[in-house]
């Protein structure tokens, strides 16, 4: 327990001893990164095993506020593993591919894993830019790797509002730090709702720019299309099931644990607000990434699109605030991430195959091959929340959740039922399209052996999660409880436990 | 004008001008200089949110004998601050090094002029 902070160290040694290892043993290299990531997972797996609530680890001896804590309690135990499962998958895919051959690729991977886990585990808000600055610095090279010429467009499309957010994220730190003149999350909770609402308002909207931005919500996502094709195809898994994860979990832990209005809810302010309002920006990005997606023809830009979709549906949960409907947003988020994880690869494996990146182009594939034709039934299937697949128990208790809300709650309703109709249209058409008969032949597509065992786990996850929500909703139920409906949730207790040591 | 009310009109003016060039600008170095501003801005705010009048260095030294603590100026800004410069120069040096990528595949260094190209290999 004490030593989540191995999740965060580790990776980033590694990931700094890279290049020299690269260029000594290249092949060993790419085993060492791949250890480390497995070692991520397993050791992510055994927090999240043993957490029984809310705990606060001081990391170097000094207490919060003065130094820097990690918290861990079953929200951010869960992000974590399904964080590190994702990550382990994707760079396991782009190495058994054979893509990229330089080890700078695995560091920069490694880089963004150890900031991945440090924006789930930290406690403290400028730590959390630094985490989010360097999540970023690695995610632009990523992009920029990639081999296509919408690479470095892709980049320099998402460094340039990246940054702008981060300096309003700046900005709300300034004035966090000038009002209640400390930066630790929990300490920062007790006392914010001492700050006048029209300031508060304010420092939520500056803060939560930069999360949203890399929650993909509606308007701060123009970087996500061009982001998403010009990565290489594994990084564009990472981006939708890992980095949208860590995002939302962001969203979630401020929302309801700092801006809760000294009462438990989510994002609630005083005078105007905000919590009202993402709820509204929720149902727009549903409706504008669905119909986006429709619109697109190339194949990783219209599961980008999906995200944002998918992405807002959260956002809408989570703006609710109530114990049904927060437990349907991380069901959602979780089973979003493994059902588009399995999505991108085999996406990415038969674009890398065939060289054709749209869909128009994909005629018969499944016809020669037709498992990859079943992986992106399974895939679509558990992203639009057919029941017997995963997605099916997180929509459903979101909108089991927006549907008793009265008026705006039944306009919701219809508007994300209608674009999860278009949602199953575009995925149906696209599995249509690789089961239809060609006229021109197509080459077989071939998978080696690390591709099926991917796939044919995610499948497992998938299918799992959608017959059985049991076997995770243990942990997920205790969820919500530990966030809502008290002013001081577990987090916050757990971490003024040792700022009242720290005083004495 | 007080000096503070002036440090923090600073910054926020020089955020404002840096966002409206990040908006506006279509060469790509303009919009990089346009963040530069608006990060100079929110440092020059952050180090102000530490601003005291007349406050000395906060180190303890032996001729202090009393417990009660001087006027120290508040060093946590200023770690704040190194730390975002510090950020801000590697976005800055990895900016360029992605414009100068960009300018390779695409001969211009100007936004909006390259259309979303449609063939991707891999």
């Amino acid at each position: 327990m004490n030593q989540v902070i191995l999740l965060i160290a580790i990776p980033l040694l590694v990931a700094f001893s890279m290049p020299l290892t690269g260029k000594l043993f290249p092949r060993v290299s790419k085993v060492i990164a791949l250890l480390t990531l497995l070692f991520e997972a397993i050791w992510a797996g055994f927090i999240l095993f043993n957490t029984k609530g809310a705990v606060s680890v001081v990391i170097g001896g000094w207490l919060p506020p003065f130094g820097i804590n990690l918290v861990v309690d079953h929200l951010s135990g869960v992000v974590a593993f399904v964080v590190s499962i994702v990550v382990l998958f994707s760079i396991f895919f782009q190495l058994s591919s054979g893509l990229s051959k330089k080890p700078n690729f695995y560091m920069l991977s490694l880089l963004l894993v150890a900031s991945l886990m440090g924006i789930i585990f930290t406690g403290d808000l400028f730590n959390l830019f630094v985490f989010f600055e360097i999540a970023g610095i690695s995610a632009y090279s990523l992009i920029a790797s990639g081999k296509n010429s919408n690479s470095s467009n892709g980049a320099l499309g998402y460094l340039i509002p990246a940054s702008v957010a981060s300096v309003f994220y700046l900005v709300g730190i300034a004035l966090i730090y000038s009002t209640l003149g400390t930066l630790n999350i929990a300490q920062i909770a007790s006392s914010f709702s001492s700050v006048k609402p029209i300031l508060a308002t304010f420092i939520a909207f500056s803060l939560l720019t930069l999360v949203l931005l890399e929650f993909e919500i509606v308007p701060f996502n123009s970087w996500v299309p061009r982001a998403y094709q010009g990565a290489p195809s594994s990084i564009s898994a990472i981006f939708s099931s890992g980095l949208a994860l860590a995002s939302g979990y962001v969203m979630l832990r401020l929302g309801v644990i700092v801006f809760n209005g000294g009462q438990g809810g989510f994002i609630r302010t005083g005078s105007f607000e905000l919590g009202h309002a993402l709820f509204g920006i929720g149902v727009i990005t549903v409706i504008a990434g669905e119909i986006a997606a429709l619109a697109q023809k190339d194949v990783k830009k219209m599961l980008a699109f999906s995200s944002v979709g998918q992405m807002g549906m959260v956002l809408v949960a989570f703006s609710i605030g109530t114990h049904s409907s927060i437990y349907g947003g991380i069901f959602a988020l979780i089973s979003h991430s493994f059902a588009k994880l399995l999505l991108f690869l085999t996406a990415g494996l038969i674009i890398m195959k065939t060289g054709k990146s749209k869909y128009t182009q994909w005629t018969g594939i499944a016809r020669c091959s037709p498992l990859f034709g079943v992986l992106m039934l399974i895939g679509s299937l558990g992203v639009i929340g057919i029941p017997l697949f995963s997605g099916f128990w997180g929509k459903f208790a979101i909108i089991g959740s927006t549907v008793v809300l009265g008026k705006i709650g039944f306009i919701a309703t219809t508007l994300i039922l209608a674009a999860s109709v278009v949602e199953g249209f575009y995925f149906f058409r696209l599995v249509h399209t690789m089961f239809e008969t060609g006229e021109e032949k197509v080459p077989k597509v071939k998978a080696n052996f690390a591709f099926w065992l991917i796939s044919s786990l995610l499948v497992a996850v998938i299918v799992a999660l959608g017959l059985r929500p049991g076997i995770i909703d243990g942990r997920l139920k205790k969820i919500p409880g530990e966030l809502i409906g008290n002013a001081e949730s577990g987090y916050v207790q757990a971490v003024n436990k040792q700022l009242k040591g720290s005083k004495k | 004008m007080n000096l503070t009310v002036l440090l923090y009109f600073g910054g926020f003016s020089l955020i404002l001008t840096g966002f409206y060039g990040v908006l506006t600008g279509k060469n790509l170095i303009r919009v990089i200089l346009a963040l530069g501003i608006m990060e100079a801005g929110v440092n020059l705010l952050l180090v102000t949110t530490g601003f005291k009048p007349k406050a000395i260095p906060p180190i303890i030294v032996k001729s202090f004998k009393t417990l009660s603590l001087p006027n120290f100026a508040d060093p946590l800004p200023q770690a704040l601050v190194l730390t975002s410069i510090v950020i801000g120069f590697g976005i800055t040096a990895l900016s360029l090094a992605l414009i100068v990528k960009y300018n390779e595949e695409n001969g211009t260094i100007k936004m909006d002029e390259v259309e979303n190209s449609e063939e991707v290999v891999e």
